[in-house]
């Protein structure tokens, strides 16, 4: 099972991807962790008792450029509950590219229930096996309002560094 | 247990009538369209201009296609109901031809994995003592009972003279003391955060003061979000913006939506 390392400036956070259930969306999460695209980047929307999602935004909230958008494997039974790790989309099915948020609750609401834009739900590839204790400081952390975006932590939550850890 | 849904949209103070029938048509339009794209829709108050009880022109063809609107729209979504102060009257017989869930004023309902307090707002504006105490009185059940036995000649002649006092009250006010009349018009601070306390919930949405806007708030220790729904005016470009928009809150997060076009 691949390991990725996502150290933070609140602490380290270790993600256990799914290769067997989520091929394709493991594939993307491990192109775009080597390419070092997640360096530097921030959690930029923190909703304490839903989730935190990151791996898009700069800080000062500049939105990085990524690569082509993928297959939505939110039918692979994989369920979004506290501590898996989820590809963030609009709301496309398939229009997921690098950012991707941590469940801090079983949020059924995001599973997939029928392949249609309504029920298609977020495709879930892994979950947290260290450090959610620091994601449940993220989750806690204030939040106010930044430009159109609403939840942006008032203090950077930094991705100061994404490596693999196990192949 | 309390209301759930994945995707809602939240509408208030529409004031149909009528007299505004561009208005009413982009109400129709929305029922027809922007509404079915999600699990639930909440009508949150002051959808009438004024209701006089559910028998008061009810074959009226206006008040047929506003009704039929609405039955057809909850046979799609899940369709809720908070009363607001013109329209608090709307009984349970209409609410059963349109097959709507009446909601109590405040509620808590969980939206896309969050919860929320919905209100139509009118009881959180305190600072208007006067409006308080008329308001407790009208929603005794007894007052009610009582006003919609009266023949319907009566009961609009009442309606009609408690609107021209109320707008004189508050034309009064504005031209003496601008500053004492926003303050009055507005939801108080204060009242706010005992809702947030009550409920433990730190979001909180609501219409009324016809003042759309997302706030961040707090007061001492306590902080929460809260969005005010815009009213819909469509018929007097002369005179007001045209405007009309809902809430959309999904897994996405919670925007308004602009139906002006």
């Amino acid at each position: 099972m691949a390991k990725v390392l996502l150290k933070t400036n609140k602490g380290d956070i270790t993600l256990s991807l799914d290769a067997v259930k989520a091929p394709k969306t493991v594939a993307n999460f491990l192109q775009y962790v080597k390419a070092g695209h997640y360096d530097g980047t921030i959690f930029h929307r923190v909703i304490n008792n839903f989730m935190i999602q990151g791996g898009g935004m700069g800080v000062g909230m500049k939105e990085k450029s990524t690569g082509a958008p993928i297959e939505n494997e939110a039918n692979n039974g994989l369920k979004n509950e506290r501590g898996t790790v989820a590809m963030a989309r609009t709301s496309d099915p398939h229009s997921a590219t690098a950012q991707f948020f941590i469940n801090v609750n079983d949020n059924d609401f995001l599973n997939h229930t029928a392949p249609n834009a309504q029920g298609w739900g977020y495709a879930v590839f892994g979950k947290v096996t260290d450090g959610l204790d620091v994601v449940d400081t993220i989750r806690k952390v204030k939040t106010g309002n930044a430009g159109f975006h609403q939840d942006v932590p008032a203090e950077d939550v930094i991705i100061e560094k994404a490596s693999v850890t196990e192949e | 247990m309390s209301v759930q849904c994945r995707s809602a949209l939240l509408i208030s103070d529409l004031h149909l009538t009528p007299s505004m029938p561009l208005t009413a048509q982009r109400f129709f339009d929305f029922c027809l369209k922007e509404a079915g794209s999600v699990e639930a829709v909440f009508i949150m108050g002051d959808l009438f201009e004024y209701w006089l009880g559910d028998d008061a022109n009810a074959s009226s063809p206006f008040q047929q296609e506003v009704r039929n609107a609405l039955a057809n729209l909850s046979s799609k979504v899940k369709l809720f109901y908070l009363h607001g102060n013109r329209d608090f009257l709307l009984g349970p017989d209409y609410l059963k031809k349109t097959s709507m869930t009446a909601l109590a004023d405040p509620s808590e309902v969980r939206i896309a994995g969050l919860d929320y307090i919905l209100s139509h707002g009118d009881v959180l504006c305190t600072a208007d003592l006067g409006y308080q105490v008329f308001r407790k009185w009208t929603r005794r059940p007894w007052v009610q009972k009582l006003f919609l036995q009266l023949p319907l000649q009566w009961r609009r002649s009442i309606a009609n003279q408690l609107r021209r006092n109320s707008a004189q009250k508050y034309q009064r006010a504005s031209r003496y003391t601008p500053a004492i009349r926003l303050m009055q018009m507005d939801v108080t601070t204060h009242a706010c955060a005992a809702l947030v306390k009550k409920y433990s919930i730190n979001r909180l949405i609501h219409g009324h003061t016809h003042m759309p806007k997302h706030h961040q708030e707090q007061l001492g220790e306590l902080q929460w979000q809260r969005w005010v729904l815009s009213d819909w005016d469509l018929d007097h470009p002369e005179s007001v913006t045209p405007k009309a928009s809902a809430l959309l809150i999904d897994e996405h997060g919670v925007r308004y939506l602009d139906l002006v076009k």
